[in-house]
């Protein structure tokens, strides 16, 4: 190195060492978008860049040093994925980060995350993240039941198709995970033994992609052990299909220049992912926008943007002030709690005495619904309850289909993000919240389309999207587009 | 010595045993594959020569699923369908063959049940649909205006491929019987790529079965039971079942609100019970459980006692079953005794 000659020079070198440590930071820093770790259990690998992926998960084991050193050459960063009881031990074998997986029931996650956060403190370099294993494969459920002896086959009035989705799952961990987004894994579902042979179709791995993308949640792909070999060996097949693959990968990896909130019509107030977990199913499978609150979390802030609660577990008293203040503001309180009233005597300050329904200046509590006994009547009267007419996102014609919206405060513009779990190609009709008059539409597949044509009609958005396979993003901006 | 006999007979029956037993080893695996396509989910279960090859010729079922969806979706603009409903009224226009085909078995449910099977109730149920998703109901004026749009018989076949609406604003739905029509295109198609054992279902609520799965004499469907204290069940083989129940208003004290329209009364109509419906195919068993639904256990066994190889079941929801054989046998638990 050449000996520095004067004060400008010193003063150069500095910001080049400054700009050399933020783009290093810039590197490695966890993206705000969800991530796509893929687990590997091959002795080959191919490279980080052919595969289009930086994180690599390896399930510890005896003699998986030699493999995550090997990926390591192949320019991945390696996770291992440990039991909490494992976890210590990995700790000191050069992985860029141990992901702890609890059983799927609540108290394994609180072992799992007991042992994360010990782990974090003690060794800051190394990134340890909670997995919840309970997650399934993204898809629409089949009707038909393989039993021992044949297939069991009920016959019904048309059935709506229904979706296996990790919404519910995803929008608890965000409630409840401190420091990381929701990290999630399934185990793939494949019915007859040519699939179990075969695995998963490329589109069964990219809508998973896409479901996680659109969450803004971290998953763990697992890709099945026969594209593992293909692509490793080089096999022409199993390129062509994870091409298919990389195009969502490398879609849901772009980041927003805007920093992005979540928005909500709903906010459902649980510590007890067993007691919501029906009716945050079903919000999410009727597209009604909802967020995961614990009690202790509830504060006039959080609640802010929602027009209802829905009350799971029993508020403390600092939060049951807050709801009560949401209420007077017009909001609505919907108890469900499945321990009975007795809970709720804080909110009950204001009571009328016809039934159960309690009007609270604006707003209105209603009490003990039942969501257990009719989930679809409980579903209904959630979106009555909000006035369909007024609903952050309405999606029409396409039962197959969940959105979610972002919005980014700097910019007034929001994300939404589009996933067809039926993995054919739809046109869907739109209306969203908000005054957009400029509206870009991309797919993984095709780009970005030309410009979309809204109707914007007393502070609603409406627009019709085509070509929807897999995966979309709509962005929604305030500003009028600039002449060309 | 012993051995230099005994040892080749026995490899050759054992041989002889491994190539009997190999193809039917290959037909007892089950391949099953899953499509969403009109608006429903269609599944089919199959066992064929080889694995491989039964998945290859559910796929190509599915793809004649699909392209059926284009030529018959009211909900795709660009679909066959739609082009006549915008383009047909006084005004006769080519069709797809499988459209033509369709309108033409619409027209014969039509004419057996006296016009309870009407596929031009489509702006009724449009109109009935939107006021469900508002939760209202149209005005007598909105549905007077509407009803002059319906009618089976302002629908004019032109041989060979041509239709015509005798009506300004007529629309066809073909919901109540396309879906049973590409079930028995995809029979068609898998028959044609040497499949011999298959259940194919469009949204659980049409079935075709052919042949039965290895080791039984058919394919056992579980009938809906609204009650669930009759458990009727049919064993289908070379034949289908649909069945059709009106969907209801959630909040208890509510009008039923449905998708399916009594066109004699151009409201949805008023039912509790679910109706299956067995066939030959699956045209006829999805057509007619919509047709008996309408006309209800009376009629509907006049209507049954004139169609062959043809069962059906009403069940209620407080338990009650009425049903008419003209052939296939419907068994339940609890008897309702079939009627012969």
């Amino acid at each position: 190195m050449p000996p520095v000659q004067n004060i400008k020079e010193i003063a150069d070198m500095r910001t080049l060492r400054a700009l050399i440590v933020c783009s290093l930071l810039l590197l490695v820093a966890t993206p705000v978008w969800g991530r796509v770790f893929v687990e590997w259990t091959e002795p080959a690998i191919p490279s980080a860049a052919s595969l289009g992926v930086k994180d690599l998960v390896i399930p510890w084991g005896p003699g998986k040093i030699h493999l995550m050193n090997v990926a390591k050459k192949r320019g991945y960063r390696v996770y291992a994925l440990v039991k909490p009881q494992d976890a210590g031990a990995t700790v000191r074998n050069g992985f860029a980060g141990i992901i702890v997986e609890g059983d799927s029931s609540e108290p394994g996650q609180g072992v799992a995350q007991k042992v994360v956060k010990r782990l974090r403190s003690s060794y800051p370099g190394i990134s340890f993240l909670v997995l919840d294993s309970g997650g399934k494969q993204p898809q629409i459920r089949g009707n038909l039941v393989e039993k021992k002896h044949g297939v069991l086959v009920v016959s019904s009035p048309t059935r709506v198709p229904w979706i296996d989705s990790n919404v519910a799952l995803a929008r608890y961990e965000r409630a409840f995970q401190s420091g990381q987004p929701p990290l999630f894994s399934f185990s793939w579902e494949l019915t007859d033994p040519l699939e179990k042979k075969e695995g998963p179709r490329a589109e069964d791995y990219a809508l998973a992609v896409a479901e996680a993308g659109a969450m803004h949640a971290d998953v763990i792909l697992p890709v099945y052990s026969n594209l593992q070999k293909g692509l490793a060996a080089g096999d022409k097949t199993a390129w062509r299909e994870w091409d298919r693959v990389k195009r969502y990968l490398s879609f849901y990896s772009k980041a927003s220049s805007s920093k992005l909130q979540s928005v909500a019509d709903v906010a459902v107030v649980t510590d007890h992912y067993e007691d919501a977990y029906e009716a945050m199913n079903l919000l999410a499978r009727r597209n009604l926008t909802f967020r995961v609150l614990a009690p202790a979390d509830v504060t006039a802030q959080r609640l802010s943007g929602s027009r209802l609660a829905i009350l799971f577990s029993p508020p403390d008293a600092r939060a049951a002030q807050a709801l009560q203040a949401f209420s007077s503001a017009g909001g609505t309180v919907l108890v469900a709690d499945p321990h009975g009233p007795s809970h709720w005597e804080p909110l009950h300050a204001v009571k009328a005495s016809n039934g159960t329904s309690y009007k609270i200046a604006r707003g209105e509590t209603i009490d003990s619904i039942q969501v257990v006994g009719n989930p679809a009547a409980f579903a209904e009267k959630v979106r009555n309850l909000l006035h369909r007419q007024g609903l952050l996102i309405y999606i029409w014609n396409a039962v197959t289909t969940l959105g979610f919206a972002y919005h980014a405060p700097q910019t007034g513009s929001m994300v939404l993000n589009l996933v067809n779990y039926a993995e054919e190609p739809l046109q869907v009709q739109v209306r969203v919240k908000g005054s957009f008059p400029n509206i870009r539409y991309e797919t993984p597949e095709h780009g970005f389309y030309p410009p979309l044509k809204p109707e914007i009609d007393h502070g609603f958005t409406q627009f019709v999207v085509s070509g929807l396979k897999i995966g979309a993003r709509v962005d929604l901006s305030p500003q009028a587009k600039q002449p060309e | 010595m012993r051995w230099s006999k005994v040892f080749p007979a026995s490899v050759a029956l054992l041989v002889m045993v491994v190539v009997q037993a190999w193809p039917s080893v290959h037909a007892d695996q089950m391949v099953y594959r899953k499509k969403y396509a009109m608006g429903t989910e269609f599944e089919i279960v199959a066992y064929g020569p080889t694995p491989e090859r039964t998945a290859r010729a559910i796929e190509q079922a599915f793809k004649e699923v699909i392209r059926l969806d284009r030529v018959m979706s009211n909900y795709i603009p660009s679909s066959d369908l739609s082009r006549l409903n915008r383009t047909a009224h006084y005004r006769a226009e080519s069709v797809p063959a499988d459209l033509y085909k369709v309108i033409q078995q619409s027209l014969v449910y039509s004419r057996l049940s006296a016009g309870e099977f009407d596929i031009t109730v489509g702006p009724l149920a449009r109109i009935w649909k939107a006021e469900i998703r508002n939760g209202t109901v149209p005005t007598e004026a909105e549905e007077q205006k509407l009803r002059r749009c319906v009618g089976w018989r302002k629908i004019v076949l032109r041989p060979p491929d041509r239709v015509e609406f005798r009506s300004p604003c007529m629309a066809i739905d073909l919901g109540a019987i396309g879906k049973g029509y590409a079930v028995d295109r995809a029979a068609a198609v898998l028959r044609s790529d040497g499949i011999q054992s298959a259940l194919i279902s469009a949204g659980a609520s049409t079935f075709y079965a052919m042949g039965s799965p290895p080791g039984h004499s058919g394919w056992i469907v579980h009938l809906r039971d609204p009650s669930g204290k009759l458990g009727p069940e049919v064993r289908l083989r070379g034949n289908s079942v649909s069945t059709s129940e009106q969907t209801h208003d959630p909040k208890p004290g509510k009008a039923p609100f449905g998708d399916i329209i009594d066109p004699a009364k151009g409201v949805p109509v008023k039912t509790s019970y679910s109706v299956s419906v067995v066939a030959p195919t699956a045209t006829a068993s999805d057509a007619l459980s919509t047709t008996l639904l309408l006309t209800g256990p009376a009629r509907g066994k006049m209507l049954v006692r004139k169609l062959p190889h043809v069962a059906a079941i009403w069940v209620s929801r407080q338990g009650k079953a009425e049903m008419f054989s003209n052939g296939p046998r419907i068994s339940v638990k609890h008897a309702a005794g079939p009627e012969h």
